[in-house]
């Protein structure tokens, strides 16, 4: 069973004169589940969009079913049977899961003019069912949680009778149970003879579920293999270059236990979500807060970083109160927010405008924003974390979704801040880049910042923390010293409560 | 209006030779309308000085909202009580200089009247999280109202002759004095909008309040500054029309605020937000003008002047557009 639904050969792509794909190739078979991996910006998801027809090949072949195609729209391309599940959701978030599902094919009556409404809700219905999703199909999408608004995509893609599916970073959002139902759905797609394109940086999930495995640099394929016959260091080798390395390793550091803390904690309570916490971090300290999505993490952070309502208790940098974002930011506390596209960025700012926005009153010179230092500032961070771009001026939007996520952390780091929070800060983010920010903040760590990180990527949070918080439905219960802990499953057991 | 979709990526080339004509639509429509004229009309008087000069003094006003309006539209916000504000300011300052209290007097009472305006738009807007569009869309209607009640629509004459030097119809050397202050208007908006924090923050909030939250830019504070400007800006032009017609008149800027957001958005400002050019604006409000003025003397009458001056806007605006997804 061997059959290719598709094969795309000597893909070319250039955006304003910079290639971006260079005779890129990628096959894929019935029913298969097949990674596509690599670097920041090496075209995964540009080669994902010429196959949807949502941006045009300069040159090279596409054949679905042996036959050549052309598509010069997304909808082409779904007649054609191919669906792709971005990592912004496409759904309109005020209209109803079944109208979502059938938007643009709704089930009409004999006339062709009035939607059979019953029918479109039965119908939704059956699909979600199918794959043992129990969704009301007459609730708002906005009112879903993010899993279930990825499953809502699903089923429209199956809606449209999908054979092949491309899901970018599916699971960067999602919590453990959800990955657990998407990885239910994906094995059952596959039973159905449905092809899945799965592009992910997360090496573990690829193992679990993927059945070959593709590896891109610089926007050509490196290497294709049956995930059996490829070890993690070969690929990583194929996806980064041999000089480069994806080490992930935890490295003691010497922390001044006894000086005074910078951030202090005490009794913090935001109702319905934190419940009188209370912990300090020292100058120099990394701590690693763990906990499963929902657990209240985000919640601690936004109320240290005074962006939250607080209901009781209280914050203090460097023994002063902090009542407000104002006071939080001018203490020198700085957050990486969670989601970078709607907290994170100014989308279709530049990518200095973006660097240089929290840091306004330091690139100002007699009242008026200095260009040349902020573009200065702006160069010495896209050196700095290997972000890949045009240059300063070029718009965020255009980047690809790791080198954005790269963009929020200058922001803050251009901060020098004196309490640095990190929140999920390596969504997307490829693995050569996260053993580099893991080295950063280390680096930050020692010139003297307290830093507070939040990862649901527990081999990460165990390489950079010092001290661990164990956060479990808004309180904590557990506070561990690193070397304490033995193993990722020893945290994955403490932060199941 | 005040979060959007994300922008979805797009080859951007649209260039012709060099140019690229999206961006600039209107600076190319702007001198097609000048040729096209100049052929047209050219000998019927288009071209003398006194007719250009007379374009230039008539379009200040509206440019000078529509710098304002500028600021405003790239914050995420819209402000339709500008034409309402600028009849308010027109009446109360011509009143108080009628009643004595001298040129400051009046100009003090009538620029407070806009920041009276922009600050009960603005705590609305900000504080009670009411969408812009209505707001002062019913500001728009009250202040109309009041504008009617304090003279009972009876005009009011200014004659003071500072009033006439710093506002008047007449002209600085050879420049028309109105012209100037719309000039000046524009010069302090561009360096604001373009080389400012506040500048920047404005963008900011319009083109993501929660990432500009998140980067601790207090958000309401820039937008009521920004109803602030608008209110203001308003307030100036009101005088400038009572300057160039020596009397205030209760139907000062009607219509005003759909001048000014044509000639926003015709200069290149996002409608919805975070994207805005004084330049664009500026030129944007003289190629309005100069569209008037050449019907005009073409001999149109003022129904056909509405529909040639609407559709020269509509398609500018669509040839600027950026391309659908
Ligand atoms: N519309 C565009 N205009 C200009 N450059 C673009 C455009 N779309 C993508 N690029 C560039 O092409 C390169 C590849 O982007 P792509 O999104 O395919 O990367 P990716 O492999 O998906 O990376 P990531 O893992 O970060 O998502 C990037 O350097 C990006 O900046
Ligand atoms: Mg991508």
């Amino acid at each position: 069973m061997t059959t290719d639904v598709l094969i795309m050969r000597d893909i070319d792509k250039a955006f304003n004169g910079n290639p971006v794909l260079r005779h890129a190739g990628f096959t894929l078979r019935k029913g298969e589940c097949h990674a596509l991996m690599g670097e920041n910006g090496a075209g995964k998801s540009t080669l994902m969009k010429i196959l949807t027809g949502v941006y045009q090949r300069d040159a090279g072949t596409v054949q679905i079913d042996g036959t050549d195609v052309s598509f010069a729209a997304p909808r082409d391309a779904e007649a054609a049977g191919i669906a792709m599940i971005f990592q912004e959701f496409s759904l309109i978030p005020t209209l109803t899961v079944a109208q979502n599902i059938f938007l643009g094919h709704e089930p009409k009556r004999g006339n062709k003019i009035f939607i059979r409404d019953a029918e479109m809700i039965r119908r939704a219905h059956e699909i979600l069912r199918e794959f043992g999703e129990n969704i009301d199909p007459r609730t708002r999408v906005e009112d879903l949680s993010v899993g279930a608004k990825q499953m809502v995509e699903i089923a429209k893609a199956l809606s449209k009778n999908a054979r092949i599916i491309v899901m970018d970073e599916p699971t960067a959002s999602l919590s453990e149970s959800e990955v657990e139902t998407l990885f239910r759905l994906v094995n059952q797609l596959k039973k159905q003879g449905i092809s899945i394109v799965y592009i992910s940086h997360r090496m573990a999930e690829i193992y679990q579920i993927c059945d070959r495995i593709t590896a891109m640099r610089d926007g050509r394929d490196m290497l294709t293999a049956d995930t059996s016959d490829v070890t993690m260091e070969e690929l990583i080798r194929a996806m980064l270059g041999s000089d480069r390395t994806a080490a992930m390793d935890w490295i003691p550091r010497d922390v001044d236990m006894t000086a005074a803390p910078v951030l202090e904690v005490e009794n913090l309570r935001v109702n319905g979500y934190v419940d009188d916490v209370s912990f300090d971090v020292r100058p120099g300290e990394i701590l690693g807060l763990a906990g499963l999505t929902g657990s209240g993490r985000t919640e601690i952070v936004e109320a240290i970083f005074g962006i939250r309502q607080i209901d009781g208790g209280s914050v203090r940098i460097d023994g002063h109160s902090v009542r407000s974002n104002r006071d939080a930011i001018e203490a020198g506390v700085g957050l990486v927010p969670e989601d970078r596209r709607t907290q994170g960025l100014i989308l279709d700012h530049s990518l200095r405008d973006n660097v240089i926005l929290p840091n306004l009153a330091r690139f100002t010179r007699n009242l008026f924003v200095g260009d040349t230092t902020a573009r200065a500032a702006s160069d010495r961070h896209i050196a700095d974390l290997k972000i890949k771009c045009e240059g300063p001026e070029q718009e965020v939007y255009l980047l690809s979704g790791g080198n954005q996520q790269k963009i929020v952390l200058a922001k803050w780091l251009e901060r020098k801040p004196k309490v640095l929070i990190l929140d999920e800060p390596t969504i997307g983010v490829d693995i050569g880049a996260k053993s580099e920010l893991v080295r950063k903040v280390r680096e930050i760590a020692d010139a003297g910042t307290a830093v507070v990180v939040i990862s649901s990527e527990f081999e990460e949070l165990l390489a950079i923390s010092d001290r661990l918080l164990i956060i479990y439905d808004g309180s904590v219960i557990g506070n561990m010293n690193r070397k304490d802990v033995q193993s990722e499953e020893a945290l994955h057991h403490a932060v199941q409560g | 209006m005040q979060s959007k979709a994300d922008p979805m990526p797009q080859d951007r080339s649209f260039t012709f030779g060099r140019i690229n004509w999206r961006e600039n639509i209107v600076y190319i429509c702007f001198a097609g309308v000048l040729l096209f004229f100049a052929i047209t009309i050219g000998d019927k008087g288009f071209l003398t000085v006194s007719n250009l000069f007379n374009i230039a003094r008539t379009t200040a006003m509206i440019a000078v909202i529509s710098i304002a309006m500028t600021f405003i539209i790239s914050s995420g916000e819209l402000d339709l009580s500008v034409g309402s504000t600028a009849a308010l300011a027109a009446l109360v300052s011509a009143l108080a200089i009628q009643a004595g209290y001298g040129f400051v007097g009046g100009v003090i009472a009538g620029l407070l009247c806009g920041v009276a305006v922009g600050l009960v738009n603005g705590f609305f807007v900000t504080a009670l999280s009411i969408p812009s569009f209505l707001v002062t869309l019913g500001m728009m209607q009250l202040v109309r109202g009041i504008d009617m009640r304090i003279t009972y629509t009876n005009p009011v004459p200014v004659r003071n002759e500072t009033f006439d030097t710093v506002f008047g119809p007449g002209t600085i050397g050879v420049v028309p004095t109105l012209f100037l202050w719309a000039v000046a208007v524009a010069i302090l908006g561009h360096v604001v909008l373009r080389y400012t924090p506040f500048g920047r923050q404005v963008l900011a909030t319009g083109g993501n309040r929660e990432a500009a939250r998140y980067s601790g830019i207090n958000t309401k504070r820039v937008k009521i500054i920004c109803f602030l400007i608008t209110g203001v800006g308003a307030a100036l032009a009101g005088m400038l029309w009572t300057g160039m017609m020596g009397t205030a008149r209760y139907n000062f800027g009607e219509g005003a605020e759909l001048a000014a957001i044509a000639a926003v958005i015709l200069g290149g400002t996002s409608l919805f937000g975070g994207k805005g050019t004084i330049i664009g604006t500026f030129v944007g409000a003289l190629l309005i003008g100069t569209i008037n003025n050449g019907l005009i003397i073409m001999g149109l009458d003022v129904s056909e002047q509405m529909m040639v001056a609407g559709a020269i806007i509509v398609l500018a605006v669509a040839f600027g557009k950026k391309p659908s997804r």
